[in-house]
């Protein structure tokens, strides 16, 4: 009886601690295949999709993201669709190189019947943005609020990693363009605001920084 | 944060990151010394004129990114604020907290009520103004140019400002929160006619 409730114990305890392994299209999550140092928590690795601007498929992420505007003369390059665990993004960039726009996605309720429940648009100065574009317009199934910003990784960076409840989300660098993460710890829908817990790694997950981006919504 | 293992050789920088900008050193203390987070009135209707007298409290009042409050002395309390910097807290709001404030929104994007919110009261609200260009919440939507009136909005994908009156020429003056380097106040724009920019309206005026 007692070797029963210890074992119980244990794998309560074990399921506490297993990341989740689906994302949110429902698709298996895998293994982040590097151990990241200073990462003790469980990780799930996002999916990156590199894709054409010029050959999108329709239906793709990026399609749907564009929408009905004219393709191929605003947006050129490559777009970046990305699928977390409670998260979906699209990240584009302006042929002119001033501005990035982004399209985001989650399982939870919005006003209207739309496909992207937020989005961004961050103007580029010399490359780089100077805000990361908060957007916390999404929400979970259960109606946590999620927000959405723009990481700019490190120039070795391959890994970035973003503290989730209970596990962390692991998104790898794509395209040159910056990395949409989302989080849905510490957003606070009355300051508008919300603050990620980062760690960049590189490609064999040695530890290059790690942070805090503490974002509000602008602009 | 995320817990560390001990590491040898890879060096961590641990440094609380604000939203980019190079404000290192700006920083006034105009919301600190004024502003609140007091919670808003709920009212049962706005109305255009209602609106109008709010944003005017606001012109001349500086601007600031992801702001905001302000004080109506008809003065930028906290000028020369670095560009897109939110941390800064300064006077002003910025064009799409503005208008979220002008046009007595919720926090909620669900909830098209009518909420009175005080000069003083440092909000921003949910909404960039490619949201309220794309008429996402509940109490915004898009409109065609040719309808807009007085009060309502042209939003491209970086900026909103409002409708103040009409020139004799049937341009439009228009009320909003331009930048640093502008302040809030009242300009002749041609927004009408770019192809940048869209309608929008907020739901629920009595007149």
């Amino acid at each position: 009886m007692i070797l029963m409730l210890l074992l119980a114990a244990v794998s309560c305890s074990l399921d506490d601690e297993r990341a989740p392994t689906t994302l949110m299209d429902g698709s298996a999550a895998r293994v982040v295949p590097v151990t990241l140092d200073g990462v003790e928590e469980p990780t799930v690795l996002t999916r990156a999709r590199i894709v054409r601007v010029g050959k999108l498929e329709r239906g793709s992420a990026a399609a749907e993201c564009l929408g009905g505007r004219a393709r191929g003369s605003w947006v050129s390059g490559v777009a970046v669709e990305r699928m977390g665990v409670t998260s979906e993004s699209v990240t584009l960039r302006e042929t002119s190189g001033r501005a990035l726009h982004a399209c985001d996605d989650s399982p939870g309720d919005r006003d209207t019947d739309r496909r992207w429940c937020g989005g961004a648009y961050g103007v580029l100065i010399a490359g780089r943005l100077r805000d990361p574009r908060l957007s916390i317009l999404c929400s979970t199934g259960d109606g946590t609020l999620l927000g959405f910003v723009w990481i700019q990784p490190g120039a070795a960076t391959r890994y970035v990693a973003v503290e989730q409840s209970g596990f962390v989300e692991v998104y790898e660098t794509a395209g040159g363009l910056p990395v949409r993460v989302s989080t849905t710890t510490h957003v606070d829908l009355e300051h508008s605001s919300a603050a990620f817990s980062v760690s960049e790694h590189d490609a064999s997950g040695s530890l290059l920084r790690t942070y805090e981006l503490r974002a509000v919504v602008a602009g | 944060m995320l817990r560390l293992r001990s590491f040898a050789a890879t060096f961590a920088a641990a440094c609380c990151l604000a939203a980019a900008g190079t404000a290192s050193g700006y920083h006034t203390r105009f919301v600190a010394d004024n502003c609140n987070y007091a919670a808003p009135t709920p009212t049962s209707y706005i109305t255009r004129d209602g609106s109008t007298t709010v944003a005017l409290r606001a012109r001349f009042e500086g601007y600031q990114w992801g702001g905001g409050c302000w004080n109506d002395n008809d003065r930028d309390d906290s000028p020369g604020d670095p560009v897109e910097t939110p941390g800064t807290g300064g006077e002003g709001g910025d064009c799409s907290g503005f208008t979220f404030k002008v046009w007595r929104e919720s926090e909620s994007t669900s909830n098209a009520g009518f909420y009175q919110w005080g000069m003083f009261r440092f909000v921003h609200g949910p909404y960039v103004a490619a949201d309220f260009k794309n008429g996402v919440g509940a109490p915004n939507v898009t409109a065609s140019k040719s309808s807009l009136i007085r009060m309502d909005a042209f939003a491209s994908s970086g900026h909103i400002g409002m409708i103040y009156a009409k020139n004799a020429d049937g341009s439009d003056q228009i009320i909003e929160a331009k930048g640093e380097a502008y302040g809030t106040n009242i300009w002749t724009r041609t927004y009408r006619g770019s192809s940048s920019y869209g309608g929008v309206r907020r739901t629920g005026w009595s007149s």
